[in-house]
């Protein structure tokens, strides 16, 4: 399976680079998720994530452009019910912040998590409408598989380190224009005495896949999760 | 510019929660297993792995609770995993192997039935494992496959999502020999924020 994902992935890129005009660009990815219950079924998590921009420009001879810039910030708000012991669905909303006006997102999500010996395996089906002024409304179907195993022994405990990986497919429609989009995340995390989480690592993201004009994104991931149910 | 700021403001404040987050590490008691060698293993737990005629690959475990500290010993044995648990002195506490629901006897298993049928809504097996307890010799006898020549402890622990008062929970369940429920622990679910968000 992971290996199937992995030779996908080179093909991705190995297409946008030889057939496709290829954009890129590379920069990191601070996120914070915090998450508290309200009951044992709902709870409320909120997410901080930007993105800086340390490179872009064009793969090939193209001049890329090396500078600091903050491409945008999004806050999000999501009401999570957990529907099972293991599966969850969330709906929430949204606020983008760029060089632009404003977007706002609608979102919903299922998701199941199952163990499998020493390794926790995560689906995630999600959709959301971004309605902005200018730029005319998208709409997105997600799918993501996530899997974390711990670094020793059979279970990620707290003061240990895990490796994470996720593989995402994201569809879109944005004025009658499709665009498949796919996102990989390889990270080693931490888990605190406080039951907090750190990761960094490394995302790669493909854009417009298999269409004239392709964008790859390199991104350095630094995330922190914070449980606020001690 | 304004975004600039915007972004080196939500920066420092992601900076100084995660600041946050690692100076509060150790205030609270945690649970912890964690790969050890062979040689941090207690002899008398080698030993009896060594009697057992248990010849594949054992990894060694100590997990670390609030109120003690064990060592655990997980294989895979003729196609059945494992996990033997000693004290810290290489003491053995118990040995427990996965099997199917199914392969429990039929009395065991109607009783055990009954009980859910009468204590959830809806339920699902998710996991099932005998425990033996009993003499160190008398376990290495079962573990061979031969008739034990005394009397030892055999329980039932179950790991299974049951729904009550419209909840479906997680719970691990231990029963006697015949199925009658001793013990009923919830099992409550890890935050899984990291893999979901």
């Amino acid at each position: 399976m992971h290996k199937k994902i992995l030779l996908f992935n080179i093909f991705v890129l190995l297409y946008n680079i030889a057939i496709a005009q290829e954009t890129y660009e590379a920069g990191t990815l601070p996120k914070l998720n915090a998450s508290a219950s309200i009951s044992e079924l709902w709870e409320v998590n909120f997410k901080a994530e930007s993105q800086l921009i340390f490179s872009r420009g064009e793969f090939g001879g193209g001049s890329g452009v090396r500078q600091f810039n903050h491409n945008r910030t999004e806050l999000a708000l999501g009401l999570e019910r957990k529907t099972s012991y293991n599966t969850a669905i969330t709906g929430g909303y949204l606020l983008r912040m760029d060089e632009r006006k404003p977007s706002h997102r609608l979102f919903q999500q299922f998701s199941l998590v199952r163990q499998y010996g020493s390794f926790n395996l995560s689906h995630r089906f999600a959709s959301d409408q971004t309605f902005s002024i200018g730029r005319g409304n998208e709409y997105r179907i997600r799918y993501r598989v996530s899997t974390s195993l711990p670094l020793n022994g059979e279970k990620i405990d707290l003061k240990e380190t895990y490796l994470k990986f996720s593989h995402e497919y994201l569809g879109s429609l944005l004025k009658r224009n499709t665009a498949l989009e796919i996102r990989n995340l390889a990270a080693l995390g931490y888990v605190t005495g406080t039951k907090n989480k750190i990761e960094g690592g490394f995302s790669y993201r493909a854009e417009k896949v298999f269409q004239s004009i392709t964008n790859s994104e390199f991104w350095i991931y630094l995330a922190f999760y914070f449980d606020l149910d001690k | 510019m304004a975004s600039q700021r915007f972004f080196l403001k939500t920066l420092l404040f992601l900076l100084f929660l995660s600041f946050c987050a690692l100076s509060a590490a150790g205030q609270v008691k945690y649970e912890k297993e964690i790969r050890i060698d062979m040689n941090q293993v207690p002899e008398k737990a080698l030993n009896f792995i060594k009697n057992s005629g248990i010849d594949s690959k054992v990894k060694w475990h100590k997990e670390l609770n609030i109120d003690n500290t064990s060592i655990e010993a997980k294989t895979t044995f003729q196609s059945t995993k494992y996990s033997i648990e000693f004290d810290t002195l290489g003491n053995l506490q118990d040995v427990e192997f996965i099997i199917n629901f199914q392969d429990l006897p039929d009395k065991t298993q109607a009783k055990i039935e009954k009980q859910f049928d009468s204590l959830f809504s809806r339920y699902k097996i998710i996991k099932t494992q005998t425990q033996f307890s009993g003499p160190p010799q008398i376990i290495q006898q079962l573990l061979k496959d031969t008739k034990p020549s005394d009397d030892y402890i055999t329980r039932y622990e179950i790991v299974m999502g049951g729904k009550e008062k419209k909840i479906m929970r997680k719970f691990e369940i231990l029963t006697n020999e015949s199925g009658e429920i001793l013990q009923r622990n919830r099992i409550r679910p890890k935050n899984m924020d990291n893999l979901i968000y």
